[in-house]
């Protein structure tokens, strides 16, 4: 097989990392890019662009690089992901920890979870992720005590993770709501979540199809579908 | 044919199979392809009219004066959706072959950017002609920096492109026979597969090759010294069918993106929400922009297709 | 009973996934060619299908109708057996093409590089790597030193040797024009670290890259392209901090 099975109908943890990587994040540089031959324009991509001078120092073809090419030391600008974790290995920036990342914040989060038993709190669509980079690569830009924020965000993870449990007893044939769940805690989930669904479905099938139309197959009155959601930030 | 299918069945009894043998010799390979990424410039961006009229278009001027708009940014953005989706997708999706022309030459153009960087920045370390007030040094690791980004930037499309087309490959492994039949039935030539655009040439070409290649490993060790009712490798008589096809009610998650296209935005709340109806069963279900849900593939297919869901 | 030996086949084949699967060792993923099993699962069909001409011609000429019922019967048994028989033993033969195929992406270089006229010697394994006498494959990368497992060529079928090597080819053609930067063969795993920072364990004189010549003098520390030095991590010049 060309592809492995171990990667088929899910992602490796790796690759939940490596597409949050793409998103951006604000850094505050240590160095200076910009030169007095400016290029102000935007993320002019020219593909003949050597021929041109002056050389344009950082050509990137994944993202704008205006901004890397315009930055000046200690003065904020926003970067891939993967390129301020690269910069910041270099000691070249330091990664500014989004809102989120406060002990206050986090608490927020937590009440909030607790407190709505069957609702997930808005966190950032790749709050793991991004929390778990910060913690490894960039541990000194965090503002609040290292060891407070990993032990929030364990808990927040064992609360969520408890609730996708629960969650996972109303899984049934058609359909089920997820809002606010994050793109790791999707993958973690998806194996059983996928596998019960289908199931359910297959058994659904077999059981509307064995029976035939003297059964009521609508006897049970809870809705098939069912909403494990959100509307309210915390 | 999976083993564990097999063994299960050992009690069950089968029908007695028609001969209807999976004809080889219909898929002749077609070997006059030769597209070179770029060769075929125009058609690569004028089909794509999305990227005309986009206010940060990047433009760049042809020999024949024809403008071409090139937006790698929004390609890539567009390259990582397209390898999501197909690889949480039951069924194989169609190739966007001029969006993989646009990426392969980037790519190409990237790889020659770099060596030509890397030059100059030798010349540099040994020529005295930089700025006076400015470290030589620090020029030189600066410039070693932008290279470190852009050689892990390259690797990161490589590493894409190749996911990829190799999660495909897969599927059309898998779903050979199938898509084999997908053809036969449409009664279309060889080379429509690739034009309607479910798969590339390329794809085609491995799809005619390798098929070829395992009946005629399964034909001479085992095929050929079978009754000539059991030659076939596409029948359905028995309890299992032999043709693997895409199982297209299977669940999977998914992301209702919605129109305004911001991916996993929801500081929008003003705007209402717009939503889509599904059908399943009986059932009608609202699904509401910005929402994730757990969902039977067939059913949101058609949004998939459109671009207003995606999978997760 | 007919089909016993079917079964057994499927047993080894399943045997042989759970090697697969717990085994990372080359060696491991392709077991030895069940040939003995395969041949009477063969001759067990050639009775099968003597049995069929037989009842065949017994049934249109028999005229009692209890009797046409019975040979019918029979008939169809018999038609099961064949058709179990067909069935396990592509799946076996399938379940082992997938296994090359897999091989193929991940290890091409060990699978271009032998099997040229080694056959017929079956208890001297034959190792697969390092014969860079092949014209199919110049674009060699390091990776042939780095893989010096052996993998048994023996512990294919003659069909299924001449498999592999086309399969092989095939991929070796992908890989052509269009996706010539790509390396399809590459890692699925995402790159996280492009470049490394090692230490010289033991002098190993100097090498070039495409960022320069490095002298490698023991202790000394670079930051390097991971790709570029993964051979000398391997043989224990470098180490990665």
């Amino acid at each position: 097989m060309s592809f492995p099975e171990s990667l088929q109908n899910t992602f490796l943890p790796q690759e939940i990392q490596f597409i949050v990587e793409n998103e951006p994040i604000k850094i505050l540089p240590r160095i200076t890019t910009r030169q007095r031959k400016q290029y102000r324009q935007g993320s002019n991509y020219d593909p003949d662009s050597k021929n041109s001078h002056p050389i344009k120092p950082w050509r990137l073809i994944t993202t704008n690089d205006y901004n890397v090419n315009n930055m000046i030391a200690m003065k904020s600008t926003e970067l891939p992901l993967w390129m301020a974790v690269l910069l910041k290995e270099q000691k070249k920036c330091n990664i500014i920890a989004p809102n989120w990342i406060t002990v206050s914040n986090l608490d927020k989060y937590i009440d909030f979870e607790l407190k709505n038993p069957m609702k997930f709190s808005s966190l950032p669509w790749n709050w793991l992720v991004i929390a778990c980079i910060l913690f490894t690569k960039a541990p000194d830009d965090l503002t609040d005590p290292i060891h407070l924020l990993k032990s929030r965000c364990q808990d927040l993870r064992e609360i969520r993770l408890a609730k996708v449990q629960n969650g996972l007893a109303i899984l049934n044939e058609s359909h089920l709501q997820l809002d606010n769940l994050s793109l790791m805690e999707i993958n973690e989930i998806r194996p059983y979540a996928t596998k019960i669904s289908d199931m359910f479905k297959n058994l659904h099938k077999n059981t509307a199809a064995g029976l035939g139309e003297d059964y009521d197959m609508h006897m049970d009155t809870s809705e098939p579908g069912a909403s494990f959601n959100m509307t309210q930030n915390p | 044919m999976d083993i564990d299918d097999i063994l299960a069945d050992l009690d069950d009894t089968t029908n007695i199979p028609t001969s209807s043998s999976f004809n080889t010799s219909v898929f002749s390979i077609n070997n006059n392809n030769n597209d070179s990424s770029i060769t075929e410039e125009n058609s690569i961006l004028t089909e794509d009219d999305t990227l005309i009229g986009h206010h940060n278009n990047n433009t760049h001027k042809t020999d024949n004066n024809t403008t071409i708009t090139f937006h790698p940014e929004k390609d890539y953005q567009e390259l990582i959706t397209t390898w999501r989706n197909e690889r949480m997708a039951p069924e194989i999706l169609h190739y966007p072959d001029n969006l993989i022309k646009r990426i392969l030459y980037y790519v190409e153009q990237q790889i020659e950017y770099i060596e030509y960087l890397s030059l100059g920045f030798d010349n540099d370390s040994t020529s005295t002609d930089n700025n006076a007030n400015r470290n030589v040094n620090t020029m030189y690791k600066d410039k070693k920096l932008s290279l470190l980004c852009m050689e892990a930037e390259l690797e990161r499309v490589k590493f894409v492109i190749r996911s990829y087309i190799r999660c495909r490959l897969s599927k059309i492994d898998r779903f050979a026979i199938y898509l084999h039949q997908l053809i036969n039935l449409d009664d279309i030539g060889n080379d429509e597969l690739s034009k309607s655009g479910l798969v590339s040439r390329t794809e085609y070409m491995y799809l005619v090759k390798h098929s070829e290649l395992l009946l005629n490993h399964l034909h001479n060790t085992v095929l050929k010294h079978m009754h000539e009712n059991l030659q076939a490798i596409d029948d359905n008589n028995g309890s299992i069918d032999m043709v693997t096809k895409p199982q297209l009610d299977n669940f999977v998650f998914i992301f209702v993106r919605g129109r305004n296209q911001n991916t996993n935005d929801n500081n929008n709340k003003k705007d209402k929400k717009e939503t889509y109806v599904v059908h399943i069963d009986d059932e009608e279900i609202d699904l509401v922009t910005g929402g994730i849900y757990i969902i039977r593939y067939n059913v949101i297919k058609k949004y998939l297709e459109e671009g207003l869901v995606v999978l997760l | 009973m007919y089909g016993d030996l079917s079964n057994k086949l499927i047993l080894e084949a399943k045997r042989a996934k759970q090697l697969r699967e717990t085994s990372t060792s080359l060696a491991s993923q392709l077991t030895p060619y069940q040939e003995t099993f395969v041949r009477n699962i063969l001759k067990e069909v050639e009775q099968l299908k003597q049995n069929a001409i037989f009842l065949h011609e017994e049934i249109v000429n028999e005229t009692d109708p209890m009797q046409l019922k019975m040979k019918k019967c029979q008939y169809y048994v018999n038609f099961f057996a064949m058709e179990r028989n067909k069935r396990c033993l592509l799946a076996y033969h399938k379940d082992r093409s997938d296994t090359m195929d897999s091989l193929c992406w991940d290890q091409q270089n060990l699978i271009l590089n032998g099997g040229n006229g080694n056959k017929g010697n079956k208890h001297d394994a034959t190792t697969l790597d390092n014969n860079n006498n092949n014209d199919d494959n110049d674009n060699d990368n390091n990776s042939n030193n780095i893989d010096n497992e052996t993998f048994d060529i023996n512990n294919l079928s003659h069909e299924e040797q001449v498999y592999i090597r086309e399969y092989s080819k095939l991929i070796t053609s992908l890989n052509g024009d269009e996706f010539a930067d790509i390396d399809l063969n590459g890692s699925l795993v995402p790159p996280s670290e492009v470049f490394i920072d090692v230490r010289v364990l033991k002098d190993a004189g100097e090498i070039q890259t495409e960022y320069g010549v490095f002298n490698l003098i023991k202790d000394s520390q670079f930051f390097v392209r991971q790709s570029d030095v993964e051979r000398l991590i391997q043989q224990g010049y470098l180490k990665k901090i």
